[in-house]
């Protein structure tokens, strides 16, 4: 019993430390000398040799990288994940400012599309070829395809420039959060409404759901007690990782609507080259990505009895 | 009253067209009846079977009608069929891996069938979702019911199972909780879609006696569908034949088996290995078998009936009344009066005996690669093509790193100690229900699996896995597999799977082509089929190809792992007759895998039983097959079934132990009749009877107990 | 006997295996259900006709995509300008045309890394198994820890904003999707009968991989890599909105977008034009994705690998 819990965990801190090297040695990419690069970039006008030095020293840039790395390892295992260089605060109390916004955003945005996805999806199957299949699957195909960015424009176009019913960009109000859910939401619900679609189908071909059938229960309840519960086991796994979708999208929908958040945040730590602003946030959406997909494991021995101990084949 | 269909066609609508499965069966079942329903796949038997219960999507009932205790089914409305099915009419699939659904507890989804039972117009909507939620039952009655349904169908200590999950079953143990479910509503007909195929023959006797107890009990009507004519004739009473969606004959099931009338039914009946000397050429249905394309306007069996008629071709025929209740479908009085004595007959000619002794002789002196094959008594140790000597073949139970790494694992022994040999020529039969290992030991000769104990000898040099063999060696052995659509490659056409192998011989171009002209004749396939992909090849032809490919090099040996149990009754009678006459023109030795003991009795010189990875009886064929010396091979024989009366639950109650923990003292002493205290401690040695051994304290005591109990299909020995 | 390891002369390198694929696909009956099958019509189609446009496109229309010409500054559509002009009075329709030959590219050129890299881990995981494959599954991992766009941004943030760099932090991010699907498949394949019978004949590790794996996995990565191309299109397009990728005047689909947002009221084609673009090729990849893999992954790759990038 003990063995698969360890097993994950092992091959979990396996990921986590490949994460965190990932993360610190993206810097490193910079081209030409990262010190240099950054203050060019900081000041707009070259830095002088002593300048460099300083700041190489300040930032500990001068230390063999395995030193920097294990050194900064040491520092976010306990909590501090250093200064922003292009502000005086620390990158620990920018994450805190900005994460309630993204995870706002996120939530309401997951909220929305499976409240949507999951019946229209179930429905597309059970009326498979239907009008409401046909129109179902287009929209779907649009909302996958469709940028969101673009989508977010339409919307800022239609509703919050012609109708005026809602602020083009901000935050702090359920009328800010709005739009962005929408925008951040189509793209998953379109997803989410495909893949219940599919599994449903998938089921619903089961042999157990004819045996149902010929037990004489009702077609109803064949297909939301027998071919449902089975049909969400894939699903779940599936919006599991589609977090990381929410959250790439969140990136581009914040900016969009100039919402403070991590989006914005990151975006405007990459142009800036404040890598510490940088590493924290991606070390953050990392590990909520990478820890979403444990709860999502733990989510699928709840629903699925064939799988104990976290094992899964 | 009863079970009746009349006219009914059944059509399917797909990509490449319509395919016609069902065109014109009618057949009846009276109320507490046993009737069987034959064909061999693609016939439209299961189709028919899920059209009684309207389950017949996603085809479409296009003519004819059902109709049950004056109910027409095919014009039911929803209540009604829902009606029918909660109380009436229950239905047991084939595969129980899938039919049971996986997320519910099996007490559950018994006691779901009888609350629809009790009021199949109730259901409530979220009462019924929630009673899945909740794992237990809080309802005592229903539990009291469901823990006696299940006791009926005989799954022990139900108490502790009730709220067991579907995976946590056995096969055969889900096929019982499926008869609970179907039980559960009383039904006045049972119907049962190959309701064994997918289980051993000794859990196939136990599902079959239920059915028959069950029968007997509730005077439930069953209709019972399979490919496989035993199966069929040890329980029911009427047999209805069927073949390209029309019934052919029907009647009593006696008199339909002792005198066919349909040439389809004779045909069917003359490939069953079972009928036919040991060793002898079965007889074959020619033609190829109906692919789902309209029926032509005559009689279906036209083309492939050595009766048929100009008038065959184009009129129909009709459904003659014969006495007895039979009905056969076939106008031609020769074709109906032919016996299938004379069929056989016609195609036995020699004395079967003196002429394999006398290939055998003279092929084991020329063929044999050893150089000391050249005499003729081949008992010397030496001789052998292939010995296995106290080989084991382990695995470890868990692949995970740190098991790996730390090498903690339990280790499950799938071969334990075999020692064997097989002689030049010689056909050894290797049996044993699945999961004994016989499999496995094939793969280790094969070279597919180390062995981590013993060694496998080749002509007498000790040989490892295959990337230890030399060419020479690799070349020694072909081997055939269970399922021909899985061991060639769909991405390459059949020629360039069969060159392969002489591509890694490297033999030259020129040579390569000759060769493989060579071995498309060899296997009786024109080689035009060169250029065609798997797919485009049924499964008997490509099973053809599976040999040719392990005959490219010469072999002297062949592993058969299953070689015809995916295949159809009249296809497998080809198989077997081409395996027979590559055996008699090449002096191929056979390694014969197969769990059905009348395929390897027509087949074997020699038979080897498997239990638990442990060789429990090896002896000559005869001997072991009619008098088998040790009690698992003598519950073997009596699972096959063979029409006569059905076996005993007891002759071999249970399912085998985990092989990872295997019982101590003899391994087979917890489902032994005859074990006794000495079984339970001591580990039985080699006991010699007649010319067979057996690892049995009891060995000689059991020869001599079935001496007397023959059953009839052994009585050509 | 050294014939063994003589190069056998039907031998086959990665380009027979894949001629070998193009020949079965195009004289069986598959690929005839193939142009039956109306999502594979409908969206290779779309996906043909954009292409065309990429190519011939330029060559059609009257303007340079680059050139200024501010008296004609944020024109609404007219015959002249079928799509408007932007704010430095360049032709709109002619950008898009530029345009997709960027979005095309890209999306080609990405995929074709992301294949190349991701199929070669997944077949060497599968097949060596052990700790080879426990290794490469860890990497696996850690790629797929990272949400796609956080990590492709970042890297192409830090390499510095151009076209190339999207280009490079695209294919780092997306190629272990196929590792999955490919390992997924050899593992499913490589115990086969077929491929047994391969070892049983004495066919190198090397050779069994090539001649009978690989072949095996082409079919789920023809469908997953269809449907990428939309998603890297989508992708490029969000990483150059922020200002990473295209840099201006380079006509880029998201650029375009990007530097419409300002006149949204006043000039609302120049987000919709590039938008509908967008939309359009990526409709096609994935129509013409969904349609291959009924015809040729019946078995229905996981619908997960699309959502990510």
């Amino acid at each position: 019993m003990l063995r698969p819990v360890l097993e994950r965990l092992g091959s979990l801190t396996i990921v986590m430390a490949g994460v965190s090297l990932l993360t610190y040695g993206l810097i490193f990419l910079t081209p030409g000398d990262p010190a240099y690069t950054i203050l060019h970039e900081q000041r707009g006008s070259p830095p002088s040799d002593a300048e460099v030095e300083a700041f190489r020293a300040e930032h500990g840039l001068d230390e063999p990288f395995a030193v920097q790395y294990l050194s900064w390892l040491t520092d976010v295992l306990r909590g501090d994940l250093g200064t922003a260089y292009t502000r005086s605060e620390s990158v620990n109390v920018l994450l805190v400012q900005h994460l309630p916004n993204t995870v706002e955003l996120a939530l309401a945005a997951m909220a929305v599309s499976l409240a949507l996805a999951v019946p229209v999806g179930v429905v597309s199957a059970v009326h498979r070829d239907s009008w409401i299949d046909r129109t179902s699957q287009l929209v779907a195909l649009l909302g996958v395809s469709m940028p969101n960015f673009w989508l977010g424009y339409l919307l800022i176009l239609l509703v919050a420039l012609s109708l005026g019913l809602t602020p083009t960009s901000g935050s702090g109000t359920l009328a800010h959060l709005v739009l962005p859910a929408i925008t951040l939401g189509t793209g998953l619900a379109a997803i989410v409404t495909r893949l219940v679609r599919t599994s449903m189908l998938e089921v619903l071909d089961a042999a157990y759901v004819d045996t149902a059938r010929s037990k004489g229960v009702r077609e109803r309840l064949v297909v939301y007690k027998h071919a449902l519960r089975n049909a969400l086991i894939p699903v779940v796994t599936i919006v599991g990782l589609q977090f990381g979708f929410v959250l790439s999208g969140a990136v581009i929908v914040e900016v969009v609507f100039q919402r403070p958040g991590l989006g914005t945040l990151l975006v405007d730590a990459v142009f800036a080259r404040d890598y510490p602003v940088v590493q924290g946030v991606v070390l953050l959406t990392a590990v909520a990505f990478v820890l979403t997909n444990q709860l999502v494991d733990l989510a699928y021995v709840a629903l699925d009895p064939r799988i104990e101990g976290g094992e899964r084949t | 009253m009863g079970l009746s269909v009349s006219d009914l066609h059944v059509r399917f609508r797909t990509r490449s067209g319509p395919v016609h499965a069902v065109n014109g069966a009618s057949f009846a079942v009276e109320p507490g009846e046993i009737v069987g329903l034959v064909g061999e796949s693609g016939c439209g038997k299961s189709v028919t079977a899920r059209s009684i219960v309207r389950l017949e999507e996603p085809g479409e009932i296009v003519r004819g009608s059902i109709e049950f205790d004056g109910t027409t089914l095919t014009s039911a409305d929803d209540r009604t069929l829902r009606r029918l099915r909660g109380r009436e009419l229950a239905m047991v699939f084939q595969d129980p891996e899938t039919t049971l659904n996986p997320v519910y507890t099996v007490g559950e989804q018994i006691a779901e069938a009888l609350r629809v039972t009790d009021d199949p117009d109730s259901q409530p909507f979220v009462g019924e979702l929630l009673a899945g939620v909740r794992s237990r039952f809080t309802s005592r009655a229903n539990r009291g019911r469901v823990l006696e349904l299940l006791a009926d169908v005989g799954i022990p200590r139900p108490g502790a199972r009730i709220d067991d999950y579907p995976h946590q079953f056995s096969g055969g143990m889900r096929q019982r909780v499926m008869l609970a479910i179907a039980l559960a509503r009383r039904p006045s007909l049972l119907i049962a879609d190959e309701p064994t195929t997918a289980l051993d023959t000794t859990t196939q006797a136990a599902i079959l006696e239920r059915l028959a107890g069950l029968n007997e009990d509730h005077g439930m009507g069953v209709l019972l569908i399979s490919h496989d004519i035993g199966v069929v004739s040890q329980l029911c009473d009427r047999i209805v034949v069927m073949y390209d969606g029309v019934v052919v004959e029907s009647g009593p099931t006696s008199e339909l088996l002792s005198s066919p009338a349909h040439p389809y039914t004779k045909a069917l009946l003359g490939c069953l290995p079972g009928r036919s000397e040991p060793g002898e050429p079965l007889p074959t249905v020619g033609g190829s078998p109906p692919d789902g394309s309209p029926p032509p306007a005559g009689c279906i069996f036209v083309e492939r009936c050595p009766f048929a008629r100009e008038a065959c071709r184009e009129t129909e025929q009709p459904i003659l009344e014969l006495k007895g209740g039979r009905t056969v479908r076939c106008d031609v009085p020769e074709a109906r009066a032919t016996d299938l004595e004379a069929r056989d007959e016609s195609s036995n000619s020699t004395d079967r005996e003196e002429g394999r002794t006398a290939t055998l002789a003279v092929d084991g002196g020329v063929q044999s690669a050893s150089p000391t094959g050249s005499e003729p008594t081949q008992r010397r140790e030496g001789q052998s093509v292939l010995s296995l000597e106290g080989v084991t073949t382990a695995f470890r139970t868990s692949d995970a790193l740190v098991d790996r790494l730390l090498g903690t694992t339990d280790r499950l022994t799938a071969v334990d100690d075999v020692s064997l040999e097989l002689r030049p020529g010689e056909t050894l039969g290797l049996v044993g229900e699945s999961g004994c290992g016989k499999s496995t030991l094939a793969r280790t000769v094969a070279g597919l699996e180390s062995p981590t104990a013993g060694t496998v000898r080749l002509q007498g040099e000790p040989v490892g896995a295959v990337d230890d063999r030399s060419v020479a060696q690799l070349a020694e052995v072909g081997v055939v597999f269970q399922n021909p659509g899985t061991s060639l490659n769909p991405t390459r056409t059949v020629g360039e799977s069969l060159e392969e192998p002489l591509v890694e011989a490297g033999w030259s171009g020129a040579r390569r082509a000759d060769r493989v002209e060579e071995l498309f004749s060899l296997v009786d396939l024109p080689d035009a089929y060169a250029d065609r992909y798997p797919r485009q090849l049924s499964g008997g032809q490509l099973q053809r190809v599976a040999i040719a490919r392990a005959l490219a090099l010469e072999p002297s040996v062949l592993v058969l792992d299953e070689p015809t149990a995916a295949l159809d009754v009249s296809v497998q009678a080809t198989v077997l007759n081409l395996l027979g006459e590559l055996q008699a023109a090449l002096g191929l030795s056979y390694l014969f895998v197969s769990h059905d003991l009348a395929v390897v009795r027509h087949v074997a010189d020699r038979v080897a039983a498997m239990y638990l990875g442990r060789l429990l009886e090896v002896g000559p064929a005869r001997q072991v097959l009619s008098r088998p010396a040790h009690p698992y091979t003598a519950a073997l024989l009596e699972a096959v079934p063979d029409g006569d009366a059905l076996a005993s639950e007891s002759g071999l109650a249970g399912e085998p132990p985990s092989p990872t923990d295997p019982p101590a003292g003899c391994a087979f002493h917890p489902r032994c009749p005859l074990a006794d205290d000495r079984c339970t401690h001591r580990e039985p040695t080699w006991e010699t009877v007649g010319d067979a051994r057996s690892r049995c304290h009891y060995a000689k005591s059991c020869a001599d107990e079935h001496t007397s109990t023959q059953h009839d299909w052994k009585q050509h020995d | 006997m050294s014939e063994r390891h003589a190069r056998p002369s039907n031998a086959d390198g990665p380009s027979s295996t894949v001629r070998a694929w193009v020949r079965e696909h195009t004289s069986s009956t598959l690929a005839r259900v193939g142009w039956t099958n109306s999502s594979v019509r409908f969206g290779g189609g779309l996906v043909c006709l954009l292409a065309i446009i990429a190519v011939v496109g330029p060559v059609l229309t009257p303007y340079d995509p680059t050139a200024q010409a501010l008296d004609a500054r944020l024109q609404g559509p007219s015959l002249a300008h079928p799509l408007g002009t932007d704010a430095l009075g360049r032709d709109v329709a002619t950008r898009l045309v530029y345009g997709a030959r960027v979005s095309l590219a890209l999306a080609v050129v990405a995929t074709a890394l992301r294949v190349v890299v991701g199929t070669t881990i997944g077949l060497l995981a599968g097949y060596l198994g052990g700790l080879v494959d426990a290794a490469l599954m860890r990497l696996v991992d850690i790629q797929l820890a990272f949400p796609g766009l956080v990590l492709a941004l970042v890297i192409a943030g830090v390499l510095g904003p151009s076209l190339r760099n999207v280009l490079i932090a695209l294919s780092v991010v997306g190629w272990a999707s196929y590792a999955r699907v490919v390992r997924g498949n050899v593992l499913a394949v490589k115990d086969r009968p077929f491929v047994e019978a391969a070892r049983l004949y004495g066919t190198p590790g090397r050779r069994i991989a090539r001649r009978h794996l690989l072949p095996s996995v082409l079919n789920p990565v023809v469908v997953l890599a269809t449907m990428n191309l939309g998603t890297i299109v989508l992708t490029a397009a969000g990483l150059s909105f922020l200002g990473l990728g295209a840099q201006p005047p380079t006509p880029e689909w998201g650029t375009m977008i990007a530097g419409g947002r300002d006149y949204l009221r006043s000039a609302p084609w120049l987000v919709t034009a590039p938008g509908v673009a967008i939309m359009l090729t990526v409709i096609g990849f994935n129509v013409l994705g969904d349609g291959l893999r009924d015809v040729l992954d019946p078995d229905h790759l996981e619908e997960r690998d699309r959502g990510r990038s």
